[in-house]
């Protein structure tokens, strides 16, 4: 699991006209495993991630940093 | 608690990662209480429900298992 983590994380994307959903098509479903169900809220979180899927966990335990 | 059916809070499952996945809460207290399954479908008659208590994380270690009578 945290190989695929990691190689997800390191991705660097240069598809920014792709919507969100797409783009992070693989973290997304990464979200719905650990219990993540809101998919508004796991693709402003990623959104704001830059796709981080580590950073976006934390943002989503902390959601009132997500504004 | 006897159940075979056990259902995890929405908001205990987000402070479980709340610090992210690497560095996972050591501990944390929960609250496990006996439900009667009001779903047409389920299989069960009852069910628990795991819910997180918040407590300072200082005050976390040595609390042990207490048990609470409800009436709900």
């Amino acid at each position: 699991m945290f190989g695929g983590l990691a190689a997800g994380s390191l991705a660097v994307p240069n598809r920014s006209n792709e919507p969100p959903e797409q783009l992070y098509a693989t973290q997304l479903s990464q979200l719905q495993e650990m219990g993540f169900f809101d998919t508004q809220e796991n693709i402003r979180a990623l959104i704001a991630t830059s796709g981080n899927i580590h950073a976006a966990v934390e943002l989503e335990g902390h959601p009132e940093e997500l504004g | 608690m006897g159940t075979n059916d056990v259902k995890v809070d929405m908001k205990l499952n987000k402070v479980v990662w709340s610090h992210g996945i690497r560095s996972v809460s050591r501990r944390i207290r929960v609250r496990i209480a006996h439900k009667r399954n009001n779903d047409e479908d389920a299989k069960e008659e009852l069910y628990s429900l795991v819910i997180v208590i918040k407590i300072a994380k200082d005050e976390l270690k040595g609390l042990g298992t207490k048990v609470i009578d409800d009436e709900d």
